[in-house]
């Protein structure tokens, strides 16, 4: 629990830094595209760290790379 | 270009050499010595002489177009329609480079050193000193390179030779025990986790300050981290023998546990742990930078700096996601990661050639 609320404090602490410094430059594109950015890591952090089960990146290896695997570390 | 970085040529062999060390002196020897046992020299010989072969294609690709990054490079050559999808491609592959490499420092702190320490703070203070390396630019990164690289040789030239009281040249029989198929497959490891993996520095390449030796200079260092990784395999082969080594998580740890000069000079491996993670920090802030520059470039954004706490704190959540459980992460690294390796660093470059090549023969 208390991971938790200090993850979500340091997000909302990066967002309240970068954020408004980007809109003071005009730069609007990157606030968008930071805030995106920020929101997939905040919900990916609290997936990941309440050990609910999310599928590694690993498959997508394993999907594309397994008949190749399997023929060069043939016996 | 960003920032308009300029690193001498000297700070990009410190680099490579870096890079090319990198975290494979952790893992390396086991995964190798497991496929090939105790031929695992050999593989390491094939392996050093197929990543020259690699390290020479991705410093030709560099040479299509030294002032084009990698990313630039994908969208000059195979236009925005095709460029476009693989540009993603390697910054997934970045992305998932820095979380794999976050990963195995913190496996290797919670396993061998700090057990009671939870993961998740050692991958905070490692993005955190990753995200303040990037912010800083290139130019502070390869001046620390500068820095620690005499350290870091003068280490690892202790733990190779305090070592060798040890070691028992009966460990390296039967020679090609198995035939020469195992030291062909295990030589795969060490030319996809050392030198494959220099493709990152496509990114780095642009900001080098252009001059005659720069490819002398980045395939001797690419040669002089392979023959480091070679040192280390032999080093635990002959004094661990192939069992041990196949069957430890981190080989060379056990190597450094083992130096026992006259019961005066013991106990030293946690020195040896602080090199490594050194070494794997450059790793890591070259992967790193590498994600933060490919996407500022892909998604043409104006400012770099702000993009790296938000691409810190979603590797925070990758850093958990790739690894479910340690048997099915070695597993992957073992059976796929090579081979994705090889994809990135030797198919895509070849591609690019192939097509630069073409068009400049069609324009006449």
């Amino acid at each position: 629990m208390a991971e938790t609320i200090l993850f979500s404090l340091f997000v909302l602490a990066v967002s309240a830094y970068e954020v408004p410094r980007l809109l003071r430059k005009r730069h609007v594109k990157e606030a968008v595209f930071i805030s995106f950015l920020l929101l997939a890591g905040f919900i990916l952090g609290i997936v990941t760290t309440k050990l609910i089960k999310v599928p590694s990146p690993l498959i997508v290896l394993r999907y594309i790379y397994q008949p190749l695997s399997i023929w060069f570390f043939r016996k | 270009m960003l920032d308009n970085v300029k690193i001498s040529i000297q700070q990009m062999a410190v680099l490579v050499i870096f890079l090319t060390i990198g975290d494979s002196v952790l893992v390396l020897p086991s995964v190798i010595a497991a496929t090939s046992k105790q031929d695992a020299w050999i593989s390491g010989i094939i392996g050093i002489a197929a990543g020259m072969l690699i390290a020479y294609i991705i410093l030709s690709q560099y040479r299509l177009n030294p002032r084009a990054s990698q990313i630039e490079l994908n969208l000059k050559v195979l236009g925005k329609w095709i460029g476009w999808p693989v540009s993603l491609l390697f910054l997934l592959y970045y992305l998932l480079m820095t979380t794999a490499i976050i990963r195995e420092v913190g496996n290797f702190m919670t396993t061998q050193m700090m057990p009671e320490t939870p993961i998740w703070s050692i991958h905070a203070l490692l993005l955190l000193i990753l995200v303040s390396s990037v912010r800083s630019g290139l130019e502070p990164i390869a001046r620390t390179g500068e820095i620690f690289l005499p350290m870091f040789i003068l280490f690892f030239a202790a733990l190779i030779i305090l070592n060798l009281p040890e070691v028992k040249l009966i460990h390296l029989k039967p020679y090609l025990g198995e035939g020469i198929i195992p030291p062909i497959q295990g030589s795969i490891y060490l030319a996809a986790f050392s030198f494959s993996e220099l493709i990152a520095l496509a990114m780095v390449l642009p900001s080098v300050r252009p001059g005659k030796h720069l490819s002398r200079d980045f395939l001797l260092a690419a040669l002089f981290g392979g023959f480091s990784i070679l040192a280390v395999i032999f080093g635990t082969i002959l004094v661990l023998g192939q069992y041990i080594t196949a069957h430890q998580y981190y080989p060379a740890y056990a190597l450094a546990k083992k130096i026992n000069i006259g019961q005066f000079l013991e106990r030293v491996e946690a020195m040896f742990a602080v090199i490594w993670i050194i070494s794997t920090y450059f790793k890591c802030t070259i992967y790193f930078y590498a994600l933060n520059a490919g996407t500022t470039q892909l998604f043409k954004l104006r400012d770099n700096r702000a993009l790296t706490l938000p691409l810190g704190i979603v590797l925070f959540g990758t850093a958990y996601a790739i690894s479910p459980s340690e048997i099915y992460y070695s597993d992957a690294i073992k059976k796929y990661w090579p081979f994705m390796d090889l994809t990135f660093s030797m198919v895509f470059p070849l591609a690019l050639i192939a097509v630069y090549s073409l068009r400049k023969l069609a324009k006449g």
